[in-house]
């Protein structure tokens, strides 16, 4: 392309001249302030904020999946930490840790109750009027039966004569018809939840005390998760130093990959460095030829910096991905370099090169650009970060780099610029095997269509991030000490205030009673606020109903209690506080109420946004909810989330991200493509890398028994785009416009993006891996089928198949 | 996400309020089984208490509470074997009680004396019920003395009187007071309820270390 050579001589305008002062002083500036960009790229990359949590890999399209994975950052228990204590005396351990854990930083710290008040029972009954629905309200008068009376006074008797009796007496008191204690135990929840002791949330067997506390910082917050988890452990350290630990939670997950992250990325840039200086002593070996190396890692720091830039903070995934645009840059001057390292001028050499370059860049920025339509914040900022690094390595490579490896040469007028790439007289000049090439892509098109359709599909959120063996173990170890977990499901309500959220989780809950009464599902197995923390509008109305009732039936049965109590054995004024209770005030359960009862763990469903949003949330024990609450739940405007419901949406998102990127790369391959060539026989050689590549991976993806994750979407892709280039080259090259040199270009480019992406291989967070090894698997193929296969596919009008030797021989 | 399961139990307020009472009682009546203490020689007394391999005896319990126009008296009996054998039964006028042994165990109410199985999972009472006594059949004083102050309150016969350390047990107790016969076995467990009130336990046919059938048990 007649543009740059016409620019890189009027960089150096006194070539012609021979005015070597003048030149050197050019290049010097052009040095100066090449290394100034650097130096203050440099800059701005130290000085980036690093991101290394789970949620710039979450994708925000299509809205269902968007819609559910908010749900999920807010749920209950989302941002919390468990920290369970073994040893000698667990519910002590938990009572220090807990105590050491209080603070600012730390609000929410739950262990149980300091102690244990007789006085809680009575309060609790005296709070239930409230908390009287209208099944329960149905259900108190056959409790007020003479016989049922009696009966409940024999229970009585019986009761604080045991040993349990001793701590239930102001209990039985005020409740002895047992209305408080029904309601009590209906709201039991199943097994295999931990017990209190001595106050303590302790195991089954007693050997381990939980502690449930929730940081103000959030989990997502990488330097904040680290702050939580020093904080946490030093708690541990200061309480409990002897006591067996276990922490699990979202703020160690953040931990985890965070360090993973940073570990993968002081192993993945050393080593694709040091593969390309070990491709650069292979292959290249000058003085000159280290600008191989030399401007990758300027367009790093470039596309680093200008990402900066861009982005409040850069996910550590897109810095380790930093490691390919160190392979895929490197290209341009690899081809830079062999193309003017001939007999040539510079400028022809220039001009003769610039356009594969640039066609082949063009195309690469192109399909990345269709990473943009991307609903992954992550993939968005890998684009950005790309495409930053892919213009300043073109810049680098057509314009600084040139002034270099030809300073100490004579430049000469450039020739007159003759081949056009379009031009249909220039493709004549091969002869395609059209058989072989058409069965070749039947073939291919064949197995493509197959592998991508029958092609498994991973949405498991986990298997995104990583998690290291001591976590897993950690989290095997709490299953065993909690109990095996069903998988549970959560729905949630949300408004602009609290009362409003509560009053829409009420009406909520009414439908869920009349729809178990209609098909029998077990209410018992959903956790609902509703059921402890009715909304003020909702209490109110069933204060009136309790007060009502109690006016028409409360003498009736104080009377009955009066006359009964003596056969009983008890005293006449036994059972006054149960008079007053039903002639008394009731008071409104709010949170404060709730807190002082030692009911905290309730107040975890309500969740409340920065922005004002308030959430209420409710738990589905059992996994699966029948279809008719879902609806219900929809009808309220509220949102069901499920393992089930959130891999599926997963699935779907993964399978659109990949139709999407996949077509939009290919139609800007396929346009950009079909623009410069406008021949077919041509085109179906050159894209023959690219199908190739794809073919692999999809095939040894099924060899293999591997799933395909939304990571895939952007690693196929990738494949597509980064390998284009090796069909660009491969054809200029096998069409003459490229010297021999050039294949042994394509090889070393081939080899140094596979480095990049083959650095990503000793990766262990599992994004960077997955990326590595399917782009490393797809560039191995199209590498194979652009220097092996393609000379082979054609021939010159007349004579042989056309390989590089070959091709040498008669090139002009 | 990592997710628990959401662990709240309203039944808990209840449980411990049982656990307490149950904890008292159990405290109470075991340290029969113990040489009579002497609070300068603790480790003697435990290790004498470790000695017991069984413990048999019956009780008689009298509840004199305001609740009850007249104090009301029941009758029931315990076993204990090494390592977690325990029965704690009712006999008059009701008949209630459990039995464990390790993490399975039975309960029963009422006449007919049905037996219903159940686990420490299913039932965790049992299970801490079995932790106290454990504790104190082999004087766990630094478990004791978590709860409770122990003072020697009378020499002949000898009488210790035990008060609440925590707060939550001084709502329900006011003191224990244990008398032991000369033999050594306590012979009387008074508890003085914090709102009035005392139950009294006074012990008889008190066996140490005879055979114990492991059916009891079951």
């Amino acid at each position: 392309m007649r543009f740059f050579s016409r620019l890189y001589l009027a960089l150096r305008p006194h070539a012609r001249a021979n005015s070597r002062t003048n030149s050197r002083t050019r290049v010097f500036v052009l040095s100066a302030a090449v290394l100034g960009v650097m130096a203050l790229s440099g800059l701005l990359t130290v000085n980036l904020v690093i991101r290394e949590d789970v949620t710039s890999l979450m994708p925000t399209r299509p809205p269902g999946l968007a819609e559910q994975f908010r749900i999920l950052r807010e749920a209950p228990f989302a941002q919390s930490l468990f920290i369970a204590l073994g040893g000698g005396d667990p519910a002590g351990s938990a009572k220090k840790v807990a105590e050491a854990l209080r603070g600012p930083d730390m609000p929410f710290v739950l262990s149980g109750m300091d102690s244990f008040s007789p006085s809680l029972l009575p309060k609790l009954c005296a709070a239930l009027p409230g908390l009287m629905d209208a099944g329960d309200m149905a259900a108190l008068p056959p409790l007020l039966t003479e016989k049922a009376v009696a009966e409940a006074l024999d229970k009585n008797r019986t009761l604080l004569l045991s040993a349990r009796g001793l701590a239930l007496r102001d209990f039985l008191a005020m409740d002895p018809l047992g209305l408080c204690a029904r309601k009590l135990r209906g709201f039991a929840s199943t097994t295999g939840t931990p017990k209190p002791a001595r106050g303590r949330m302790q195991s089954v067997d007693g050997r381990y005390a939980v502690l449930v506390a929730e940081p103000a910082a959030s989990m997502t917050d990488t330097a904040a998760a680290r702050k939580v988890m020093t904080m946490a452990r030093d708690a541990v350290g200061r309480g409990a130093p002897d006591a067996e630990t276990i922490i699990i939670g979202g703020h160690r997950h953040t931990e985890e990959n965070a360090d993973v992250i940073q570990e993968d990325l002081r192993r993945i840039l050393p080593a694709s460095v040091l593969l390309i200086v070990l491709a650069y002593l292979v292959f290249v070996r000058t003085w000159r030829g280290l600008s191989i190396v030399l401007l990758p890692t300027a367009s790093l720091l470039l596309a680093s910096a200008f990402t900066g830039l861009v982005f409040d903070g850069i996910s550590g995934i897109v810095i380790g991905f930093g490691s390919v645009i160190l392979g895929i840059t490197a290209d341009y001057a690899i081809h830079v370099y062999f193309a003017m390292n001939g007999a040539e001028s510079p400028e022809q050499s220039l001009e003769r090169v610039s356009t594969p370059v640039l066609f082949g860049a063009l195309t690469t920025l192109a399909a990345f650009a269709a990473f943009f339509s991307s609903s992954i914040p992550c993939i968005v900022q890998m684009t950005c970060f790309s495409i930053f690094g892919i213009v300043a390595a073109l810049f680098l490579a057509l314009v600084v780099l040139p002034q270099y490896l030809c300073s100490a040469r004579t430049a000469s007028a450039p020739p007159p610029f003759a081949e056009k790439w379009s031009a249909p007289e220039e493709a004549t000049r091969l002869r395609p095997r059209t058989a072989v090439l058409t069965l070749l892509w039947a073939v291919l098109a064949a197995g493509l269509g197959g592998l991508l359709h029958s092609a498994p599909i991973d949405g498991d959120i986990r298997s995104l991030s990583y998690q290291s063996e001591a976590m897993e173990e950690d989290e095997a170890r709490m299953r065993a000490i909690w109990g095996e977990q069903r998988e549970q499901a959560l729905f949630a309500v949300e408004e602009t205030s609290r009362q409003a959220a509560l009053e829409k989780n009420d009406r909520l809950w009414e439908r869920f009673v009349t729809l178990s009464a209609d098909n029998g599902y077990d209410l018992s197995s959903l956790t609902s606020l509703a059921r402890f923390l009715p909304a003020r509008s909702t209490q109110t109305a069933r204060h009136a109903e309790w007060k009502a009732f109690w006016e028409e039936r409360g003498p009736r049965t104080v009377a009955a209690l009066r006359d009964l109590a003596p056969k009983a054995g008890f005293s006449v004024e036994a059972f006054a506080p149960f008079a007053l209770w039903l002639s008394g005030e009731p008071p409104l359960v709010d949170a404060e109420v709730l807190t002082t009862l030692g009911l905290e763990f309730p107040l975890l469903l309500l969740r409340a946004t920065p922005d004002g949003t308030h959430f209420v949330y409710g738990v589905a024990h059992e996994g699966r909810m029948p279809e008719s609450f879902r609806d219900a739940i929809r009808d309220e405007g509220g949102h069901y989330v499920s393992g089930e419901t959130f891999r599926a949406a997963m699935d779907e998102a993964t399978r659109a991200d990949m139709l999407r990127f996949g077509g939009l790369s290919l139609l800007a391959v396929l346009g950009t493509s079909v623009w410069l060539l406008r021949s077919l026989p041509r085109l179906a050689l050159m894209l023959l890398p690219v199908s190739l590549g794809l073919f692999g991976v999809l095939a040894v993806y099924r060899l293999m028994g591997m799933s395909l994750n939304i990571f895939h979407a952007i690693a196929l892709p990738l494949v597509m785009t980064l390998s284009v280039d090796y069909g660009i080259f491969m054809l200029a090259f096998l069409e003459g416009r490229l010297r021999r040199e050039s294949v042994k270009g394509v090889l070393l480019s081939g080899l140094t993006t596979l480095s990049g992406f083959g650095a990503l291989l000793l990766a262990r967070h599992p994004a960077l891996f997955s990326l590595g090894l399917t782009v490393s698997i797809g560039l191995s193929a199209a590498l194979l089928a652009a220097l092996v296969l393609m000379p082979r596919l054609v021939r010159p009008a007349h004579g042989p198949p056309l390989t590089p030797r070959v091709r040498e021989a008669g090139h002009v | 996400m990592t997710t628990a399961r959401y662990p709240f139990d309203p039944r808990t307020l209840l449980f411990r309020a049982c656990l307490a009472g149950v904890a008292l009682l159990l405290t109470a009546s075991l340290s029969r089984a113990i040489t009579p203490p002497d609070l300068e020689a603790l480790d003697g007394l435990r290790q004498k208490a470790a000695s017991a391999q069984s413990v048999q005896s019956d009780f008689v319990q009298e509840t004199a509470i305001p609740m009850f126009a007249q104090p009301i008296s029941s009758k029931g009996r315990f076993v204990f074997k090494r390592p977690d054998g325990l029965l704690w039964e009712y006999t008059e006028p009701m008949r209630e009680g459990f039995a464990m042994r390790g993490e399975s165990g039975a309960r029963w109410a009422g006449d007919k004396g049905v037996r219903t199985p159940f686990t420490t999972a299913s039932d965790p009472l049992a299970a801490i019920i079995g932790r106290q006594l454990v504790a104190w059949i082999i004087f766990d004083t630094a478990s004791i003395e978590r709860d409770f102050r122990i003072a020697v309150t009378g020499k002949n016969p000898l009488e210790l009187t035990m008060t609440p350390a925590r707060d939550d047990m001084r709502e329900i107790i006011e003191a224990i007071v244990i008398v032991f016969t000369e033999q050594g076995p306590a012979s009387r467990v008074a508890v003085r309820e914090t709102r009035g009130g005392t139950t009294t336990i006074s012990f008889s046919n008190t066996v140490v270390n005879a055979p114990v059938d492991d059916a009891e048990f079951k």
